[in-house]
């Protein structure tokens, strides 16, 4: 597959998912930026298991960003543009606060699940692949290991309350 | 793996754990199907998370801390599916046998009163049993019975109990004892146990008009015994005033030697009367209209101690009896047995109801003082002589009402060519020696009342009974 035949599908993937999230001018205009900055920045980036990655993590900063012009531009609150600060290029104190409750909402999780959820989780932070880790389990199929990391990864999110954000 | 359960590889997408071959292929499925390209969409939050080397540090010696807690142990193994499924087993176990023992314990709460009741019906006569003064006047001379020692209460209470098993043991025999046995007195197993003697209907038992229960009935028959509902305790002399109330119990036996529960082949009386009771809400029949009552027979055998329909169990060995009433009718249009007085004073017209406890042959005479003796049932011009009457099924046959005082002459046999069948009736036809009458009313606790006389002949091998049924009853 050729990189602009992953840009297309890229394209209509992002469009699908940010028209779910947001309205539908905003979702055009938040693919176009990411696809911008696909082709633009990271040209060089041709393979699939490169792109489709990045195209998700560019997707996830535009939307944040999005949401941030939003609240700045009190489409929520309808403030004045005068009364609010000016933009810091770091991270803002709701943003640094939202990623320790995030963070915090992991800890608490991880914390509550199994001996096998534990271990499972364990060797993936220790960048454990998965047939590595049915080496380490001493499983002869690899799909037990998939299954178990389905059902413990649904686990984790139901203990975080449905979302990961 | 299959492309539909590409998605387990989501788990590896956010620790970037994958294979180069797993990238591929997820990150081709995610292209091609949108349900996993949101799902990785959504995973990368996890993945921004877990990106960052402090965070998945102090996961890292988050998870590295073993909980060795035996809480957190019980909570993870109830947290597992199959301990869920167990836990769930095992308390809709423990809630069934809970229920279980609680159903059971109610059942056999619900089952020993029955039981009790059924064991202290028969002991529902002595509710009209004098009190213990009138068992002192009462006269005992006639009776050949021997004064009770004096016993302490407790005793007496034990005696009373031992005899009431005894006689429930005797009721559940399948023959009774004779009458010899019964009223000998030299067996000292009754020496103790007058009430059994009392109401042996052998036994002339002193009449007491205080029961109130039963109305004498005289006959013309020396022979004749008429039993009461005359409470048995009063030929208990020696009975203390304060003696308890069970004392009078082994008046349970008595209806063994009634009239009716001869008929009804020893029944329970109260039961009995019941089912009488509960018949007498059919419609007047016309005059010498039969009175099918298809439910008697199969109410008698459910009754009787013998399993099985009322014909097998009274077979010709059993005491040819005759039960016979006076019924008006109400303005409901429903009949209701009533005393031969109550019947005198009605202006309706007054049916004579006949019944027999085995398949017999009936003939009603009617006599008159002024006229000679006119059959009723057949009638006069009916060729046949008598009249079949299945056991069971009453006939009812109207009075005329020209005279008010008549005497209805009622001769049931066995068998059909009876030679009293052959003649006429001759005008001073006597009742058949050696019968024992009762005659039934109703008391305050039944709802119905039951207005009935019992005719039953103590000598079962009597083929022939002859009744006279005077209108109105001296």
């Amino acid at each position: 597959m050729s990189r602009d035949d992953i840009l297309t599908c890229l394209r209509e993937r992002i469009l699908a998912f940010a028209t779910s999230r947001v309205s539908r001018d905003q979702a055009e205009d938040l693919t176009q930026d990411v696809l911008a900055l696909l082709h633009e920045k990271y040209a060089r980036v041709t393979d699939l298991t490169e792109l489709v990655p990045l195209a998700f993590q560019v997707l996830r900063f535009k939307m944040l960003d999005a949401k941030r012009k939003t609240f700045r531009r009190g489409e929520y609150n309808q403030e004045s543009v005068d009364a609010l600060p000016l933009a810091d290029p770091t991270d803002d104190p709701a943003t640094q606060l939202d990623q320790k409750q995030r963070v915090d909402r992991l800890f608490s999780a991880v914390s509550q699940l199994g001996d096998r959820c534990r271990e499972l989780f364990k060797w993936k932070l220790e960048g454990k692949t998965f047939p590595e880790i049915q080496k380490l389990m001493g499983q002869t199929s690899i799909n037990t290991i998939y299954t178990w990391d389905l059902r413990c990864r649904k686990q984790l999110l139901s203990l975080m309350g449905g979302s990961w954000e | 793996m299959r492309d539909q359960d590409l998605d387990k590889l989501l788990g590896g997408f956010a620790a970037d754990t994958l294979t180069p071959e797993e990238q591929a292929r997820l990150y081709s499925a995610a292209l091609a199907d949108q349900h996993l390209f949101d799902a990785l969409a959504d995973e990368q939050a996890l993945k921004e998370l877990l990106a960052d080397p402090a965070v998945r540090r102090r996961l890292l010696q988050a998870l590295n801390q073993t909980n060795t807690s035996g809480t957190a142990t019980w909570l993870d193994w109830f947290r597992r599916p199959s301990g869920l499924a167990w836990a769930g087993g095992l308390a809709a176990t423990v809630v069934a046998v809970v229920l279980g023992t609680k159903i059971y314990e109610d059942s056999l709460k619900h089952a020993a009163p029955s039981v009790a009741t059924e064991e202290t019906r028969p002991s529902a006569p002595p509710a009209q049993a004098p009190s213990s003064s009138q068992q002192k006047s009462s006269p005992s001379s006639d009776l050949p019975i021997e004064a009770t020692p004096f016993e302490a209460p407790e005793e007496r209470a034990a005696t009373s109990e031992a005899s009431l098993d005894r006689v429930m043991k005797r009721e559940q025999a399948p023959a009774p004892a004779s009458r010899e046995q019964r009223t000998s007195g030299s067996s000292p197993s009754l020496k103790n146990r007058p009430g059994e003697q009392d109401h042996s209907f052998s036994q002339p038992v002193p009449l007491s008009d205080e029961s109130g229960m039963v109305a004498p009935h005289t006959s013309p028959s020396p022979h004749k015994k008429e039993i009461r509902e005359t409470p048995a305790s009063s030929a208990l002399p020696h009975a203390p005033l304060s003696a308890p109330s069970r004392l009078i119990e082994p008046a349970a036996i008595a209806p063994i030697a009634k009239a009716r529960a001869l008929f009804y082949g020893y029944t329970d009386p109260v039961t009995t009367s019941d089912m009488q009771e509960a018949k007498q809400e059919q419609p007047l029949t016309s005059m010498a209209q039969s009175a099918p009552q298809a439910e008697r027979p199969e109410n008698m055998g459910r009754m009787l101690p013998q399993q099985g329909p009322v014909t097998e169990a009274i077979d010709s060995t059993t005491p040819l009896g005759l039960r016979y009433s006076f019924l008006i009718q109400e303005p409901d249009d429903r009949s209701r047995e009533v005393s031969p007085s109550i019947a005198l004073s009605h202006r309706g017209p007054i049916l004579l109801t006949v019944e027999s406890n085995q398949e017999t042959y009936l003939q009603l005479w009617l006599t008159d003082a002024s006229q000679p003796p006119q059959r009723l049932l057949p009638q006069k011009d009916d060729a046949q002589p008598s009249l079949k009457l299945s056991a069971g099924r009453r006939i009812s046959v109207s009075l005329p009402l020209a005279s008010r005082s008549i005497t209805i002459i009622a001769r049931i046999s066995r068998n059909s060519v009876a030679r009293i069948f052959e003649q006429d009736l001759p005008p001073m036809t006597r009742q058949t020696p050696d019968t024992v009458q009762e005659s039934v009313t109703a008391g305050a606790d039944r709802p119905r009342q039951e207005n009935a006389t019992y005719v039953v002949n103590q000598d079962a091998s009597m083929d022939q009974l002859t009744v006279r049924i005077p209108f109105p009853s001296p």
